[in-house]
């Protein structure tokens, strides 16, 4: 089914990262070759084998207008999503446009919520005998009563995202996936498909990845995709290098305004991309580290089609490439195997090495760096080492003035899905 | 046994903090007759929290149920709600009789649903005066008495340092409906 | 507006699931059409000192007399909610015969699940390691085996999604939603979308929850979302009543296969029903409380009618969202009244949750396919435990004692914590 007769557009796009807030700001750092992962601040890591993460800088509740009655119940990850939601939301003149309440739709790919654990602990605690062992008796019938009330409502994954729903009374369709990358793509891609059924006039898609705490570290280890090196040297997240070695967490979010040209240009509204092409494909590799080849292959080549385009009509790729063995491995071969006619030429750019592992929120921050580079004809360098030799594909490393209309996004997750989505220029 | 450790204007202003904290008012512009619901815009999930903070301020349990609920439980089906939700006449007496003032709002045949904003910045205070009257004579723990205060909002028992213990709110209230009906028998 | 590319029509080819009524859907609605509870007192975990002690338990022995030596390997590490989709999709696709299909990669998976919580082992190990404001011992935890409480495997949402994927070899889209008490629906819902737009042939679509444990169900019990206050456990779930004060927790689980209708005739596999439409909406109101006038409620049935092209004047029947909360049972009644205006009162609308209890995830897929089987075998299933009637909720609930009566086109109703709402409209099908 082709997409482009009623084309779908972006007309917003916020976005927080580690390189900073809204795109002006993040374009530039990254087209300066900065990267946001560092130390981890904020909490003792040197326990974790892994002590890198790129942290976002942290959102005020009150500087984005949100009550104290409700930032009880959120952490970082819902004020990135607040926060991105009401840029794209108002970049996309949505706050003085006529189109009515119940016709914006919301999806969202959300990072995994960790709730704080400490907040169940003071019932445990007050329910111990001396000898330290649990008084079961106190703790069913008493202890649960020094409970924060209010913390299942921080524990249940789509409370930030109906927060973000009633902040901007968005009563339209809606879905919440998670938690990992292709939750994000569904998101975007659910986004277009609303708009193209009919049930809706404008759109929110975004994604937001987790909140970095000793939880998410943890967590993130046990997968076994993290650097853990010892001795790590920067950059310690190297998308397709030789010397790569994991990857490390990101904290983001990125929020797109989705809506038909026809709509855009009826409303005056700057068009910054349309989304063109999409595919999903799964298979697990066996090893929970990411989806097979093959996978990664049937989405690239589902996208295409659904674009009406061949692998030469792409300019860039922008890969989910996040310096994991297996991960960049499986990438570099599907790439391989559906561009093989015009390897050479193609083009190969990953924000992992700058930005770190968004999860939920990767594959929405990269296609808003990729408006930024339709919009500029320039691919920013990828932060990395030298690249494996097995690689045909030219690594973009430093930065490239290059003619800019058609860019490829892939995300993955561990368990084995892979996403596609194709975004153009506007002319 | 009724305590002076803690004052009624103590736990007042303690009420106020907990309100204007979770509302997140100007605790200035709170006053003892301010509904929570009606004057100062309380949720349900409010009142989850504002108890809380109460509970932990000064190391006892608030009720978790109305004593609407109560008196159905006690005294029947329909003692207090009759068949469309109304506020039966003995409820209502009852109710004036517990809240002291008269509260022109409070009705026969009043809906059910109109009660939760009856609930005022005072009978929170009230309710956390009666939980604290409820200290025992002699400590649980050690048998004997010698309660001090702590911080102003604890009390403590200076022989072996454990915090008291107070009847929960549900059991208070239902202590009071049994003596209450004994006394007026209502119902 | 208008829709950029002509319907398909989708069937439903297969069904199955798991709750405390029956380990099939045979057994569950036998049991509903006799009005029978699944309601009892929990034994999984101590509840003394609880204020609300019941739930709706999946008996362990079904899942242990189920021989399925391929996932065998993944339970001892993976949530309780893998072993109950699994059952339900194994009666599903058995019966859909999806293992014939050659081309996997155009058959794909989408759940509503919201993972496994810690326990209170997990609680009382973890707590040694917290040095106070926020600090923990993480290296201490790590090295003491703290693996338990932190594995992915249990805790993150789309691991169950993935692990069907896997276990019943599906490569097509696969979608993990997290919508709280309307995931099992918009599951359902979105999969039906990937259908109408060609990105699938199949889909496994359906939902599952295991919030039945010590930690899942504190989190209800703290907000006050529980039935406190019964009789006896079964009479605790009683939407629509006068003395409805709170939900009871259950787990289960629920699949459908769903098909382009073409697909499954060339397949030549049996129909058992149609879902004719599909809209979602929210509240965007309050995290807790449901808007007064049920707005979201009211735009998500309207929105499915719409979808499925038919007239309120055609909808046989109501498979509510009916939770026994003081306020969605309101809600639910005034949104009915007023999309279905005049014709509200004379519409049969029941809750299955009254027999069933709350599934959360799940609860959208097992209704649905109540609400098929019900049409299937011309019975309207029963609102059990009405005895009081409230003056605000005066529609048909069904009370009591199922009803034989055809029917032919339904909505079931969705109505998720913090205001996420969808609707699915099911048709008898005919040929």
């Amino acid at each position: 089914m082709s997409l482009t007769d009623n084309r779908v557009v972006i007309t917003g796009a916020g976005i927080v990262c580690s390189l900073g807030i809204g795109r002006e700001e993040v374009w530039n750092a990254l087209l300066s070759g900065k990267t946001g992962i560092s130390s981890i601040r904020g909490f003792d890591a040197s326990g974790f084998d892994c002590t890198y993460a790129a942290q976002a800088k942290y959102l005020n509740p009150r500087d984005l207008g949100i009550h104290p009655r409700d930032s009880r119940i959120m952490d970082a990850h819902s004020y990135m999503l607040m926060k991105c939601a009401h840029d794209a939301f108002s970049q996309a003149g949505l706050d003085k446009a006529s189109t009515r309440k119940e016709d914006i739709g919301f999806f969202a790919g959300m990072g995994m919520v960790d709730y704080k654990a400490e907040d169940l602990l003071p019932s445990v605690l007050k329910s111990l005998h001396s000898s330290g062992s649990l008084n079961y008796d106190m703790f069913y019938r008493d202890g649960y009563r020094d409970i924060y009330p209010l913390w299942p409502l921080s524990m249940l994954n789509n409370i930030s995202f109906c927060q973000v729903a009633i902040s901007l009374d968005m009563r339209g369709e809606n879905t919440v996936f998670s938690p990992h990358a292709d939750s994000g793509a569904q998101a975007v891609t659910e986004g277009v498909q609303t708009l193209l059924y009919g049930t809706a006039r404008a759109v929110l898609a975004g994604g937001v990845s987790e909140k970095i705490s000793p939880f998410s570290l943890a967590r993130g280890l046990l997968s076994g995709i993290l650097n853990t090196s010892k001795n790590v040297t920067e950059p310690a997240c190297r998308p397709f290098a030789a010397d790569r070695n994991g990857t490390v967490p990101g904290e983001g979010c990125g929020v797109l305004t989705l809506e038909s040209y026809k709509s855009a240009v009826e409303r005056g509204m700057q068009c910054l991309a349309s989304v063109t092409g999409y595919s999903f494909a799964f298979e697990s590799d066996g090893k929970f580290s990411g989806p097979a080849a093959r996978a990664l292959g049937n989405a690239m080549q589902g996208a295409l089609n659904s674009a009406g385009l061949k692998p030469s009509d792409i300019d860039l790729i922008i890969a989910h490439g996040d310096g994991t063995m297996s991960g960049d491995k499986n990438e570099i071969l599907a790439i391989h195997e559906i561009f093989a006619d015009c390897i050479d030429k193609v083009n190969v750019f990953s924000s992992k090495g700058a930005l770190g592992h968004l999860l939920a929120g990767a594959p929405v921050v990269d296609i808003i760096l990729g408006i930024s580079m339709l919009e500029s004809g320039m691919v920013p360098p990828t932060i990395t080492s030298s690249p494996d030799t097995s690689i045909l594909f030219n690594l973009v490393r430093k930065p490239l003035r290059m003619n800019l209309q058609k860019i490829l996004i892939n995300c993955q997750s561990c368990e084995g899905q892979a996403a596609s989505i194709i975004i153009e220029a506007v002319r | 046994m009724s305590q002076n450790f803690i004052t009624e204007a103590t736990v007042f202003e303690e009420v106020k903090k907990a309100t204007a904290e979770t509302l997140n008012i100007d605790k200035d512009s709170i006053k003892p007759e301010s509904s929570l619901i009606k004057d100062l815009g309380a949720e349900s999930l409010d009142f989850l929290d504002i108890n809380y903070r109460l509970e932990q301020a000064f190391g006892i349990k608030m009720a978790r149920h109305f004593i609407l609920e109560h008196i159905e439980e006690m005294f029947g089906e329909g003692s207090a709600i009759d068949a469309n939700s109304q506020i039966t006449d003995k409820a209502v007496s009852l109710l004036q009789f517990r809240m002291g003032e008269s509260f022109p709002e409070l009705r026969p045949a009043m809906d059910m649903d109109e009660v939760p904003a009856l609930v005022t910045v005072q009978s929170l205070t009230r309710g956390v005066l009666d939980i604290l009257d409820s200290l025992p004579e002699k400590c649980s723990a050690c048998g004997n008495s010698a309660w001090q205060s702590e911080n102003s909002l604890r009390i403590k028992c200076g022989s072996c340092e454990e915090y008291a213990a107070f009847t929960n709110g549900d059991d208070l209230i239902k202590a009071w409906l049994t003596k209450v009906q004994e006394e007026k028998k209502i119902f | 507006m208008s829709r950029e590319f002509p319907k398909r029509r989708v069937v439903v080819t297969g069904y199955g699931m798991i709750t405390p009524l029956g380990k099939n859907t045979e057994e569950t609605f036998r049991s509903a059409s006799q009005g029978l509870s699944g309601i009892d007192y929990i034994t999984s975990f101590d509840t003394k000192g609880l204020p609300c002690q019941i739930g709706g338990q999946v008996q362990d022995r079904w899942l242990d007399e189920i021989r399925d030596p391929v996932a065998q390997r993944y339970y001892k590490f993976s949530a309780r909610g893998l072993r109950l989709i699994r059952a339900a999709t194994l009666e599903a696709t058995e019966q859909a015969q999806t293992d014939k299909i050659a081309a996997r990669e155009r058959i794909g998976v989408s759940l509503g699940y919201h993972a496994d919580n810690p326990t209170i082992e997990d609680l009382v190990f973890l707590h040694r390691f917290y040095n106070g404001n926020g600090s923990w011992d993480m290296k201490g935890l790590l090295q003491a085996g703290g693996y338990s409480y932190l594995n992915f495997l249990r805790r993150k949402p789309d691991v169950v999604t993935s692990m069907l994927s896997i276990l019943s070899n599906c490569k097509g889209p696969n979608l993990s939603i997290v919508s709280a008490c309307a995931a099992g629906s918009q599951a359902i819902g979105e999969a039906y979308r990937m259908l109408q737009e060609g990105k699938a042939d199949v889909m496994i679509a359906g939902g599952c929850d295991t919030t039945l444990n010590f930690v899942g169900f504190i989190g209800f019990v703290l907000i006050k979302a529980l039935s406190e206050r019964y009789t006896t456990p079964e009479k605790a779930s009683r939407p629509f009543d006068r003395k409805r004060n709170g939900f009871v927790m259950s787990e289960g689980a629920g699949t459908i296969i769903i098909e382009e209708l073409e697909h499954a005739r060339s397949r030549g596999v049996p129909v058992y029903g149609e879902i004719l439409g599909y809209a979602s909406s929210a509240d965007a109101y309050r995290i807790t409380d449901t808007h007064p006038k049920g707005l979201g409620a009211i735009l998500a049935i309207r929105g499915a009618l719409e979808d499925a092209g038919i007239s309120s004047e055609d909808v046989d029947y109501i498979n509510a969202h009916g939770t026994s909360t003081v306020q969605n049972d309101l809600t639910e009644t005034v949104a009915i009244k007023e999309v279905f205006g005049e014709r509200a009162g004379s519409i049969p609308v029941s809750s299955n949750k009254s027999m069933l209890g709350h599934t959360i995830g799940a609860a959208g897929a097992i209704e649905c396919i109540l609400t098929l089987a019900g049409m299937n075998q011309s019975t309207i299933l029963p609102t059990i435990n009405y005895e009081f009637p409230d003056p605000k909720c005066d529609l048909d609930y069904v009370p009591n004692v199922a009803r034989t009566q055809e029917h032919r086109i339904a909505i079931s109703n969705s109505f998720g914590f913090g205001g996420q709402n969808a609707c699915l409209c099911i048709g008898k099908f005919d040929g």
